[in-house]
């Protein structure tokens, strides 16, 4: 029924062949350079495109990362999510690899990547996809011919994450709790679409095969536990663990268990649908003085308590395509004009909570357009911020217990920290 | 890492590269040929090889063909250094197909790696070896994978699953069953990580037979949480097969729900189903849906393909679903551990876990639990532009079909300027679709900002989907109406649409979903149609012209208003129509008709004056569509326009031709038949559902209740049964279509054998594990313990020789054996029977006919047969691609000659003489030479007979692969001492063909002594190797006198060479047992190509078991 891929390209930004890997021997490289160099020349940007394209009996599905495409093809009826998905983690295993995926890494590497698309994959179906593991038995450096090799205990074991005889003098786990703010704003000035998207970031240096158990101020939990539920306890309804989370123990009574892997990972994601005030809020006013002449007035405020501080505020405004001579003056921080982007991006280092900056600029406009032109759809305002210290959902980490047979002390470091995502302000 | 480097030309960046990227193997690729690779191959150092192994493999990175390598990179496959093994392994995969011959030089190392300690060199020797897509290895790799299946190491055992489909792949027809075994093990085994990798052969090898996972479904489910993410996806769908397949659907879920209102509605037979009260009264608004989950339902199970092109499907009857089809998620296990287990799995980070997990609880899960699915699909929602695509395609589905399930999450839909146009699109169509009372206004107000879009593409989408709005909810049809009013109204929008093509688009689907609002109800917009009437002045475009034009004649006498500026309106097009798009002037004569056929009165002579206006300008229209209209509304509307100097005939006849026109006009319009939903619907998650047809391999899920056995786990009785009837239908299958190849019955039979005393001891472990312990055997015989195990059977030949010589000498009757040519009656099988030929029988028969052409080509008797009435002509064999073939119209003789002269271009096909007439009864034969391309595999042939085509298959016998090849006693025995060790193989069968004809040889009355039935023997033995091989007879060992009624000592020594290679190939069969009963045959194959032959000797083997009755 469902099918496997039958062979996995590399391809240039030019749609050329850099390496691939022949799984079934049904698809050639040939033929999959020439539908690739088709699409593109048809398309221009195939970024624009359907990430499945079906061509000539072939299925074909691509991602680009960088100046790299990643492409299966397939000619069977095979599970689209799936391999999509496969490409995201094939480029975040070549990311652990190689540190950035492009061309020249590809290139200097393509031994390894020869080795790992051998075991990433096989006869189609994809196989280990976890950096952490694959570097176990496929190493870059020029040792690798001393040591024995065997394969990964963890390939063996029960847990597959995490191999056996790991070792730290100092045992430690950071837990970073990194919260982004999914805002949409309409152009009359209301919320349309809110959401939290939060992700738990481990990056554990444990010892042995420790056993960890998190807790956090979920109300679920603690009322099943029955503890006051005052007023600070949040509601996870969207979650999702990573596969080393016991989920059939969440299920049943709400605890996050785990053996965790070594290194660093994303324990658990969730998204919090909450009605949430906008962190950052950005008025602008144009005003056209003549139709050579066009004035904006922008007003940034903070609505987030004075105690925190949001850094690197970059608010990106649009502006005509065809404006000239900014003259730009801000109360706080800097602005310049982009007209790549047709837009105006004001930075503000540091931006501390309950307060309001203003900035004004001022435009020339050389072409002459009609009286009443069409209320062209300008792009949305977008912001980006990041509050250190600070969650929006209120999620807390009420403990990390880490249980390890030979009974260490392991320290949990936890850090907070909110900001923005999609954040979009849409104006007239 | 320098990426400043990365895209600077070649020449200039040579330099710093070098510079910067030392230690990395960059340079091996950009001048993989700057030191000369071959004398590094041979180096003795390591790291040396490894260089040049990886200039070998940056030059395949960069297509050029390096295969001259080939011999000497595979001698280092037997490198100790698991570096410069792997690197050769990559080399030689790349290559194998290309160089069969010396790529099998590697499989002794492959071989020996499998003993190897270290798991990761065995589980690499067997990834590796399964993956040379050779089909002549694939009996080598089915013996490693039925042994790795065992390997103490998981990771051994989770490269044999993944070899499993590569195994299948090689060899589809044959040894199906053993391969489906092997996978049957590795379902049941113990780590998770093997399991999932199990799942996807079993997907790919058998997924029909699904009772391989009744047996395992309770355990499959509940280490579903543990299988690794990817086997994650797979087994959720086979489960969620399985569970269809033996439970059927389940009453409370989507699925059922939409089956039962069928039958509700169309009260067919099936009323056995309907136990359960309706709850349309729920269903209330979604009543409406009900249409789509139908469609979806039965999409799933037969596949949209399928179902749309069935034509009963307009009566919307479903015939197939009985009681047996319908289970409760309530009452049956079963169904609760799926669900059960698939739901922590909504939490996985993998999208496509998610997605297969929704899946399961989409189809299976009661109605009110399928909430469960929406915010997890909706967080998946998050991740990455293509994930994105990909489920959305899939809520789209699932929308259409509830929209209740994702109405109040209707924000999530809203757009965003990151999102792709596809993204878009979707999340569009997906809103529409979800909109209620309620949430409507805010998708309204979105709606608004997206007509703004600079993407006009998108602007006029979203325009078409408040069309939509309105058309579904009929409460909102007034705001849609008037925000689309306001939208033509827009001077800016419409003055733009004007000029340019993007805005026209936005006008014209504004103008459409219009049209649509007011079709519904035109009483009551007549404002709205005045409104539009008016904007003519400044709407430009002619295609919204022409809509509004329509509407102007299909609306004029709707109400008050309308009927009162009717003419004025008649005059102003009147007055515009030559300067009018031809579609606009096309309408304005259809509008003008349509009111002169209406009005009454005094302002029917109005309007007959400008309609005789207007058809007068027409008739000179430069367009002749426009021009034939005028003339044809001239004649029928004749009577109207009321001219003076009519006599009553005429106007009698013009009142026939204003009925005429009344009719066309406004003749009663069948309402239209509303369209059945065309969509196409797969199976969620699937790659069908995203390009929306069915990909090869796409399978909809299986019939409901198929799968008719008893819970495995619990009867163990049916079970039994159950698994029998499998083994007899496997049984039948092998005779059926194995009979010719040796090696893959034979194999099938022995398991069938064992797998039916492993039912006897009740046990299934144990019968599979003597199975493979079997297995195990023969690979280490054919290995390296062949020499030992034959050299009794040798000291016995040698010891009877003079015996056996004195035997022949004395005896004549003896000698006869070398004239039994004569009674050789090669086997013949059947090509096309009489049935499926209409008449013609096509039968062929191997011959020992050696071909003059090509040593490659194998000659066949055919035999063409006339069994109907009807004489036959023109009936040719030729081979699938023959249109291709060039040769094809050259003589035979031509043909001959220019395949001699390049061995590489022998055919597949030698061109048949062409038989012009068949008269009925007549058999004509003719010979073939035919090259097949691989010694096992059939190759396909087409049968021309009458113009028509019959795709047949004729399946190789490798017995006629070899030719005789003479030579005495003494020369065999030398040849065979020469072919030692891995060159020679054995094995035993029984043997009964005797029996019959010394049981007749006593009823007859001849008293045979032992001497004499060990002729028999013999000549039995003699003549079934004749009739079924093409080999020499080379000399024949009788037993010695010493032994009463035994036969121990009897060998027959046969001499052959491989057609194609000349390669000799020795066959020795000694005998044990006494005379009358069955006995036991070890045939001995000593050959050079060792593949060949061991499949030689499996064939062998495989003939003389099989009784010759």
């Amino acid at each position: 029924m469902s099918g496997a891929a039958s062979a996995l390209f590399l391809l240039d930004i030019k749609g050329r062949v850099l390496i691939w890997r022949d799984y079934r021997g049904d698809v050639s490289a040939a033929q999959a350079e020439r539908f690739f160099t088709k699409l593109i020349e048809k398309e221009g940007d195939p970024q624009s495109q359907d990430p499945v394209v079906y061509d000539d009996g072939i299925s074909y599905m691509f991602v680009q990362h960088n100046n790299v495409y990643l492409m299966t093809a397939s000619r069977q009826n095979c599970n689209a999510a799936s391999l999509l998905l496969f490409l995201h983690r094939v480029i975040d295993v070549f990311k652990h690899y190689f540190e950035e995926l492009e061309e020249e890494s590809l290139r200097d590497n393509f031994v390894v990547v020869y080795e790992l698309l051998d075991e990433i994959m096989d006869f189609g179906y994809p196989q280990f996809t976890e950096a952490k593991i694959l570097s176990e038995f496929i190493k870059t450096d020029a040792y690798r011919m001393e040591v024995t090799q065997r394969p990964p205990m963890a390939v063996t074991n029960a847990v597959s994450w995490r191999s056996e005889g790991i070792s730290y003098k100092k045992n430690e786990v950071f837990l970073d709790v990194v919260e982004s703010v999914n805002i949409l704003v309409n152009s009359n000035g209301q919320i349309v679409r809110s959401d939290v998207v939060g992700a738990l970031k481990m990056r554990t240096y444990l010892s042995g095969m420790p056993e960890c158990k998190l807790g956090l101020n979920d109300r679920v939990l603690l009322e099943a536990q029955g503890r006051a539920t005052k007023g600070k306890a949040i509601d996870l309804d969207d979650i999702k663990f990573h596969q080393c989370v016991r989920l059939a123990r969440f299920e049943n009574d709400r605890t996050i268990s785990f053996i965790p892997p070594d290194g660093s990972f994303d324990l658990m994601t969730y998204r919090l649908s909450t009605q949430v005030k906008p962190l950052i809020w950005v008025e602008a006013q144009t005003e056209r003085h003549s139709r050579s002449r066009i004035e904006i007035m922008v007003k940034a405020r903070s609505q987030f308590k004075e105690r925190s501080t949001a850094t690197n505020v970059d608010i990106e405004l649009p502006v005509p395509s065809d404006a000239t001579n900014p003259n730009i003056r801000t109360s706080l921080g800097s602005a310049s004009y982009a007209p790549e982007k047709d837009a105006l991006v004001w930075k503000i280092k540091s931006f501390p909570g309950g307060k309001e900056y203003m900035l004004r600029a001022e435009f020339s406009l050389p072409s002459i357009s009609a009286e009443e032109a069409v209320p062209e759809r300008k792009a949305p305002i977008r912001v980006k911020f990041e509050i250190p210290y600070f969650t929006i959902s209120g999620i807390q980490v009420r403990y990390l217990k880490i249980i390890e047979k030979s009974g260490y002390q392991a320290l949990p470091w936890v850090r907070y920290i909110t900001m923005a995502g999609e954040y979009e302000l849409r104006v007239m | 890492m320098f990426p400043q480097f990365g895209a600077t030309a070649d020449s200039l960046s040579k330099a710093s590269t070098m510079v910067f990227r030392i230690g990395t193997d960059a340079h091996l690729y950009d001048d993989p040929e700057d030191v000369n690779i071959a004398p590094l191959l041979d180096s003795k150092f390591d790291s040396e090889k490894c260089e040049a192994l990886k200039r070998l493999l940056a030059l395949i990175a960069q297509g050029i063909d390096v295969s001259n390598f080939f011999p000497q990179v595979v001698k280092n496959v037997a490198s100790r250094s698991l570096e410069v093994k792997k690197l050769a392994y990559l080399y030689l995969l790349h290559y194998a197909e290309k160089r069969p011959n010396e790529a099998l030089l590697s499989i002794n190392c492959f071989q020996k790696d499998l003993g190897d300690t270290n798991p990761l060199v065995r589980a690499w020797a067997l990834r590796t070896m399964a993956g040379i897509r050779l089909h002549v290895i694939a009996p080598l790799v089915l013996l490693s994978v039925s042994k790795c299946a065992r390997d103490p190491s998981v990771y051994v055992r989770k490269c044999t699953a993944n070899a499993l489909p590569k195994l299948n792949d090689l060899r589809q027809e044959e040894n199906a069953s053993a391969i489906e075994e092997i996978v049957g093990i590795l379902l049941n085994d113990n780590s998770p990580g093997v399991v999932g990798a199990a799942a996807a052969a079993f997907n790919s090898i058998c997924p029909n037979n699904l009772s391989l996972i009744g047996r395992h479904y309770r355990r499959l489910c509940e280490i579903l949480p543990d299988v690794e993410e990817w086997g994650q996806i797979v087994l959720i769908g086979i489960l969620l097969r399985y569970l269809i397949a033996r439970h059927g659907l389940v009453k409370e879920s989507m699925m059922f729900s939409s089956c039962s209102t069928i039958n509700d509605t169309f009260k067919t037979e099936a009323s056995g189903i309907n136990t359960t009260p309706q709850k349309s009264d729920d269903l209330g608004d979604e009543i409406s849906n009900s249409e789509v989950t139908k469609v979806i339902t039965r999409s799933y199970i037969e596949g949209p393909d399928e179902y749309l092109s069935r034509s009963s499907y307009t009566n919307g009857v479903y015939h197939g679903l009985d009681d047996a089809s319908f289970t409760s998620a309530e009452s049956n296990d079963n169904v609760k551990i799926l669900l059960k287990c698939t739901s922590p799995l909504l939490w996985s980070h993998n999208s496509a876990v998610v997605l297969a997990a929704a899946g399961v609880h989409w189809i299976v899960a009661p109605k009110d639990d399928i909430e469960k699915i929406v915010k997890p699909v909706l967080f998946v929602l998050r991740s990455s532009t293509a994930s994105q695509y990909v489920v959305l395609c899939n809520i789209q589905v699932f929308a259409k079909a509830v929209p209740s399930l994702f109405a109040s999450y209707y924000e999530d839909f809203f757009i965003s300027i990151s999102d792709t146009y596809q993204i878009k699109a979707l999340k569009l169509e997906i809103l529409s679709h979800i909109a209620t009372d309620s949430s409507i206004p805010y998708i309204f107000q979105e709606f608004q900002d997206y007509i703004k879009d600079p993407d006009r593409r998108f602007a006029a989408d979203a325009v078409a989907a408040i069309g939509l709005c309105a058309r579904r909810l009929p409460k909102v049809a007034n705001v849609c109406l008037q925000g689309l009013l306001s939208l033509t109204r827009q001077e800016a929008l419409v003055r733009n649409a004007n000029d340019g093509d993007e805005e026209a688009v936005v006008l014209i689907q504004a103008i459409m979903s219009i049209k649509e609002i007011i079709k519904r109800d035109p009483q009551s917009h007549e404002k709205v149609i005045i409104r539009l009437i008016q904007s003519l002045d400044f709407i430009k475009v002619p295609s919204v012209r022409a809509i509004i034009i329509w509407m102007v004649g299909e609306y004029n006498s709707q109400g008050e208003i309308i009927q009162k500026t009717v003419t004025t309106v008649l005059k102003y097009l009147a007055y515009c129509f030559t300067s009018e798009a031809s579609e606009t002037k096309l309408q304005i004569l259809n509008a003008s008709a349509k009111v002169l056929l209406r009005a009454e009165g005094e302002v029917l002579r109005m309007i007959a004056k400008v309609v005789s206006f207007v058809i007068e300008l027409a008739k000179c229209d430069s367009n002749y569509d426009i021009r034939d209209r005028a003339r044809v509304l001239d004649k029928l509307l004749a009577g109207l326009f009321g001219s003076q100097d009519q006599d009553e005939i005429s106007t009698l006849k013009s009142k026939d031709l204003a009925h005429v026109a009344r009719n066309i006009f406004w003749g009663q319009i069948n309402p239209m038949y509303l369209e059945p939903i065309k969509h196409r619907i797969y199976l969620p998650g699937s790659l069908s559902q995203i390009v929306l047809h069915s990909a090869p391999g796409y399978e909809p899920l299986p019939k409901p209740g198929s799968l008719i056995s008893a819970d495995q786990g619990q009867h163990p009785i049916v079970d039994q049964r159950d698994e029998v009837s499998k083994n007899l239908y496997a049984t039948n299958d092998s005779d059926t279509s194995g009979s010719i190849d040796g090696e893959g019955s034979s194999i099938c039979s022995s398991q069938h054998s064992i797998t039916g005393s492993s039912l006897s001891d009740g046990s299934e472990g144990s019968g599979s594990e003597s199975e493979a312990d079997e297995k195990a055997d023969l690979l280490v015989r054919l290995s390296d313990d062949g020499d030992t195990y034959n050299s009794p059977a040798l000291e016995s030949g040698s010891t009877n020789l003079s015996s056996s010589q004195s035997a022949v000498a004395e005896s004549s009757r003896v000698i006869d054996i070398h004239d039994m040519s004569s009674r050789v009656k090669p086997k013949s099988y059947t090509l096309l029977d009489s049935a499926s030929g209409n008449g013609l029988k096509v039968d062929y028969s191997f011959t020992s006919r050696i071909s003059e052409i090509s040593p490659l080509l194998v000659c066949v008797e055919v035999s063409f047969q006339n069994c109907s009435t009807e004489p036959f002509s023109e009936v040719i064999l030729v081979d699938e691609e023959f249109n291709n073939d060039a040769y094809s119209t050259e003589p035979p003789s031509v043909a001959r000659e220019r395949f001699s002269a390049s061995q590489r271009d022998v055919p597949i096909l030698v061109p048949m003489e062409e038989i012009d007439l068949l008269e009925p009864g007549q058999t004509t034969k003719r010979i073939l030479e035919i090259r097949f391309f691989h010694h096992l595999l059939p190759i396909k042939l087409v049968l021309c007979c009458n113009g028509r085509k019959h795709s047949v298959k004729m399946r190789p016998d490798i017995g006629y692969f070899v030719k005789p090849l003479e030579m005495d006693a003494e020369a065999f025995r030398n040849k065979e001492a020469l072919l030692p060790g891995m060159f020679e193989y054995v094995r035993s069968c029984t043997f009964t063909d005797h029996i019959a004809k010394l049981n007749d040889g006593n009823k007859t009355g001849d008293i045979s002594p032992m001497r004499e039935a060990s002729v028999v023997i013999c000549e039995s033995l003699a003549l079934k190797m004749l009739s079924n091989a093409n080999v020499f007879l080379v000399s024949v060992d009788l037993p010695p006198a010493a032994e009463v009624d035994g036969v121990a000592g009897l060998c027959l020594r046969f001499s052959s060479e491989i057609l194609s290679t000349s390669v000799p190939c020795l066959i020795t069969i000694a005998v044990e047992g006494r005379c009358l009963e069955p006995l036991t045959v070890s045939v001995k194959v000593n050959c050079e190509e060792t593949v060949f032959g061991l499949n030689l000797l499996n064939r062998v083997v495989n003939f003389l078991v099989e009784s010759s009755s």
